[in-house]
């Protein structure tokens, strides 16, 4: 059911923030297309200069695409209701801004300044997540932080200019070792927002708990902001160091996170914890292409280096569009049926047709499958991969691993994504809510038509994309744009490809309507019993053969909560093995440590004079002996 | 416009399709003639078709506004990759897609088969489209490292068409372990992506061992028929990408027409062994259990992973 009239859910303070941030995200995706490169200095006088802006093709370029997210996710959220609206949208006009900076900086202080905004503002905008999962997204995005500024402060030191801009490859003065440090904390703390083992800790707890608005800008928005600077920060700012072993640790690090994901997500019980590690799967993709640019820019096949990033880039973006079409769409379910759980779905494409489409086109995305967009920037990745021409012995034996790596976890994730749209739209419904869901206000179906559409027109039509981002790309290093190149040219035809695939259908299906046979509707097959609705698969038993197969992976641990909503249910998960076995051993070590610490706290004043005495001495000493 | 090549390679796109069911039928003769019956004739799955298609279907109600537009889906897919790939001749009337897209092509097919055994709600649907995918799982990247090893053996990039003229060139070095191995990883995934034994039995029905035949167990009169014919179509599409991107020898290179006869001759040849060989298989293996499979199929995947690292170390 479809209906028009969108009551606005909160005072015409919301109203106000909410069109303030469309209108500044309408003007974030024209800046592609209508104003060319420039850069902006704030006069604001401080201690460290001047504050600068660069908008590059390539920023503009991310910049665009981040808005148009931005404005579907505003206009979704009209007809939603979250606690404490006003302070929530102005929060995302905030955080709106802090991508936008971040993504522009040009001097390292704004850059910092900005990153600590987003993370601050998403922090804030998770309002119902647990406590927990919010602290712990908070501990560790500001752990990379911590890493992110010290990396900036070594690039500051070692260059002398706090422009980044002006940073051209450090690491042609810092030597091969400390460039190799520094972007390896670098990848580390950006790595925490991405979710790369085992910093994704947060992830699913988060997503399952905060708004749906807050998540899909996390997982889009925000990602994009730091596979932008991440790529900015290795090819332009530092420079690829000469250490073969820092490359194969970053390859190792993200393949390893991909299949994690993967495979994570196949035993989740709720769409949003799916979607979470799914995000984290495809960053880690991201984040493999940009290892895989580093390992080629070592083995002197310099063509390749920017291929694979556009195939890196074209991915975020791609990621960013589905991403956000899923995440809303499951959204819209949520809070049209209230079921959280998928196991209490199912049947709702006979109830949302509507939605059901725009899922399916999401979830066809996702699993790169032809010609959407998804299929596309894989295609590009495999392609690129196999196609090096390496005579090091040694990392011959890397690419079939990474490409061994990519199919298995694509193909893993192909199955998660069919099992969260057959078991939430398909089948019979397992659930009173879910039978008769509530009312679809127009305001939340038009930003899933444009990105459906967006996901089916650049998988169509992905060549102009491409040479964008090529012509980008190659500004930004500084090397010569060929548009005969491009990487699509060639071997795949993607829109006659997907022309005869239609044609084919049409014919099939003109050609069966020759001879009409009747159609007649009857019950599901029942063996003779009547069928219940649990009567038919679930989703967890959907999965468990794998589960059965790969089970040294997951781990025997399955936490019970018991559910409020019916007496004696109770829900299943799978308990993620890096919070088990990982982090909480950390956190009650860390705990153990201060409590025994603690009891040097004793209340007597005389010895804390001593603490503070003894401490002086032991640092004065030491000084003394260093210099 | 209308070269010669593009009539060839036209008609060997209709031909793949039309002796798809043929092969089928050849199949399961072959499987009689070792089992001492005599067996149906081999021409009866066309007649198993003709029936399907005369017949009215019954749709559950549960089902949704998908259910229907899957058989096209999967067939449209399947003839597809039937105009994409060289069979008696090297050129093909589609080069518009690479051998990655191919497999892609491949888990679109899979993709719609599985969401249509969800569809409807019903226990036997779910079972096969779960266990299709804990397959996939370890066939899929088998069936893309297979491939793309082929690719950088012949050294011709991911153009389908270039790769049996490559390996043809290449004379006996092309008989490396790389395609040994390839091949090897290959046959087994045609066994399991085809629901063949040890992997699934094709010719049960309604019982606990079923996979493939469980996922369709909703569709009914043409749905079927359609859906029983892109399986068989992709059966054969499996068995001429044996033939001609493992082992292209014999393959027609140019048009001319005894280069056409000697290509046809060679082909039909290399369907009817393999044919062959299958059915010996099934003759001789039992269906294995479920939880079974996983070994074989990783042993396969190794098999593949194995001849890729070989191209790249050897």
């Amino acid at each position: 059911m479809v209906v028009s009239v969108v009551p606005l859910k909160g005072g015409t303070l919301k109203g106000i923030g909410l069109v303030l941030c469309a209108f500044s995200s309408i003007v974030g995706v024209l800046t592609y297309f209508v104003i060319g490169d420039f850069s902006y200095e704030f006069v604001i006088p401080s201690a460290v200069g001047s504050y600068n802006l660069m908008f590059d093709q390539f920023t503009r370029l991310l910049i665009s695409i981040s808005s148009l997210v931005f404005l579907m996710v505003v206009i979704h959220s009209v007809g939603f209701e979250v606690s404490d609206d006003e302070k929530y949208v102005c929060l995302t006009n905030l955080l709106f801004i802090a991508c936008i900076l971040a993504m522009s900086a040009d001097s390292v202080i704004l850059l910092l300044v900005a990153w600590e905004l987003v993370s601050v503002t998403t922090f804030l905008m998770c309002y119902g997540a647990d406590e927990t999962s919010r602290w712990r997204y908070f501990t560790m995005t500001h752990m990379g932080g911590l890493l992110i500024m010290l990396v900036f402060a070594a690039m500051w030191s070692i260059s002398g200019t706090y422009v980044l801009s002006e940073m051209n490859g450090i690491s042609s003065i810092a030597g091969s070792m400390v460039s190799s440090v520094l972007i390896l904390l670098l990848f580390i703390g950006f790595g925490t927002k991405l979710g790369i083992l085992p910093f994704h800790a947060w992830m699913p707890d988060l997503y399952a708990g905060a708004p749906i608005h807050t998540v899909t800008l996390l997982s889009t928005v925000c990602s994009n902001v730091a596979i932008m600077i991440l790529v900015k920060g290795i090819f332009l700012w530092i420079g690829v160091p000469d250490n073969i072993f820092l490359i194969v640790l970053m390859l190792l690090m993200s393949s390893a996170t991909a299949i994690w994901g993967a495979m994570e997500s196949l035993v989740q019980t709720e769409p949003r914890r799916i979607l979470a590690y799914s995000s984290m799967e495809n960053m880690a993709l991201v984040v493999m292409c940009i290892s895989a640019a580093m390992l080629f820019s070592q083995i002197g096949s310099e063509s390749l280096v920017a291929v694979m990033v556009v195939a890196a880039i074209l991915h975020t973006i791609n990621h960013s569009l589905f991403k956000s079409l899923m995440l809303m769409t499951v959204g819209t379910v949520e809070n049209c049926t209230g079921e959280h759980a998928i196991e209490k779905m199912g049947g709702l494409a006979k109830v949302m047709p509507v939605i059901s489409v725009f899922a399916l086109i999401g979830t066809l995305a996702m699993a790169a499958i032809p010609p959407l967009n998804g299929f596309i920037s894989e295609w590009l990745m495999i392609k690129t991969l196999v196609s090096a021409d390496t005579t090091e012995s040694v990392l011959r034996l890397v690419i079939p691993l990474v490409v061994a790596a990519l199919g298995i976890c694509g193909m893993m994730a192909a199955v998660s994504y069919a099992r969260l749209y057959g078991f939430m739209f398909l089948g019979r419904p397992r659930s009173e809510a879910v039978a008769k869901p509530g009312p679809v206000y127009r305001t939340m179906i038009f930003p899933l038509v444009v990105l459906a559409s967006l996901c089916i027109v650049l998988g169509v039509f992905a060549v102009p994309l491409v040479n964008e981002i090529t012509e980008s790309v190659c500004r930004l290093f500084g090397t010569a744009y060929n548009p005969s190149a491009n990487a699509l040219s060639g071997s795949l035809n993607p829109p006659i490809l997907s022309a005869i695939l239609l044609v084919i259908a049409l014919l099939l299906l003109l050609f069966s309507r020759i001879s009409k046979k009747k159609t007649k509707s009857s019950t599901t097959w029942d063996c003779g019993i009547e069928l219940e609705k649990q009567m038919q698969y679930s989703s967890s038993g959907f999965t468990q053969p794998l589960v059965h197969v790969f089970h040294p992976f997951y781990g025997d641990k399955i936490a019970y909560a018991n559910d409020n909503e019916e007496e004696g249910s109770y829900k299943v998960r799978f308990a993620e093995p890096f919070t088990e076995y990982f982090f909480r051993p950390l956190g009650r070590l860390v705990y153990g440590m201060a409590e025994k610490i603690g009891k040097m706290q004793t209340g007597n004043i005389q010895s804390y004079i001593g603490y503070i005495l003894f401490t002086l001495l032991t640092i004065l000493l030491g000084v003394r002996l260093i210099c | 416009m209308l070269t010669d090549a593009t009539v060839i390679s036209f008609i060997q796109a209709v031909v793949l399709i039309a002796i798809s069911p043929l092969i089928t039928g050849l199949i399961r003769k072959f499987k009689a003639m070792m089992q001492h019956r005599i067996g149906s004739s081999i021409i009866q799955p066309y007649r198993d078709l003709l029936k399907l298609f005369r017949k009215d279907s019954v749709v559950s109600e549960s089902t949704s506004w998908m259910f229907r537009l899957i058989p096209y889906v999967c067939l449209s897919s399947m003839v597809l990759i039937a105009l994409m790939i060289p069979f008696i001749f090297t050129g093909i009337i589609a080069p518009y897609g690479d051998l990655i897209a191919l497999v892609y092509l491949f888990t679109l097919y899979r993709f719609a088969m599985v969401l249509g055994g969800l569809e409807g709600g019903s226990c036997f649907g779910g079972m096969g489209s779960s266990r299709e995918m804990m397959m996939s799982v370890l066939i899929e990247p088998a069936l893309l490292l297979s491939i793309m090893a082929i690719a950088v053996l012949s050294g011709g990039g991911t153009d389908i068409s270039n790769i049996p003229v490559m390996l043809c060139n290449m004379g006996f070095t092309a008989f490396c372990p790389a395609l040994i191995l390839a091949a090897s990883s290959f046959i087994i995934t045609m066994l399991a992506e085809n629901a063949r034994i040890p992997f699934d039995n094709p010719s049960t029905h309604l019982e606990l061992t079923m996979v493939h035949e469980a996922m369709l167990i909703e569709y009914s009169g043409k749905d079927l028929g359609m859906m029983e014919l892109s399986a068989e179509m992709r059966l054969t599409i499996f068995m001429a990408m044996l033939c001609s991107l493992f082992f292209p020898w014999g393959i027609a290179t140019t048009t001319a027409p005894s280069s056409i006869i000697t290509g046809t001759i060679a082909v039909m040849a290399k369907m009817v062994t393999i044919a062959f060989l299958i059915a010996l298989l099934e003759s001789s293996l039992t269906k294995s259990r479920l939880f079974k499979t996983p070994n074989l199929l990783t042993a396969s995947f190794v098999l593949s992973l194995l001849a890729m690292v070989s191209l790249y170390t050897l």
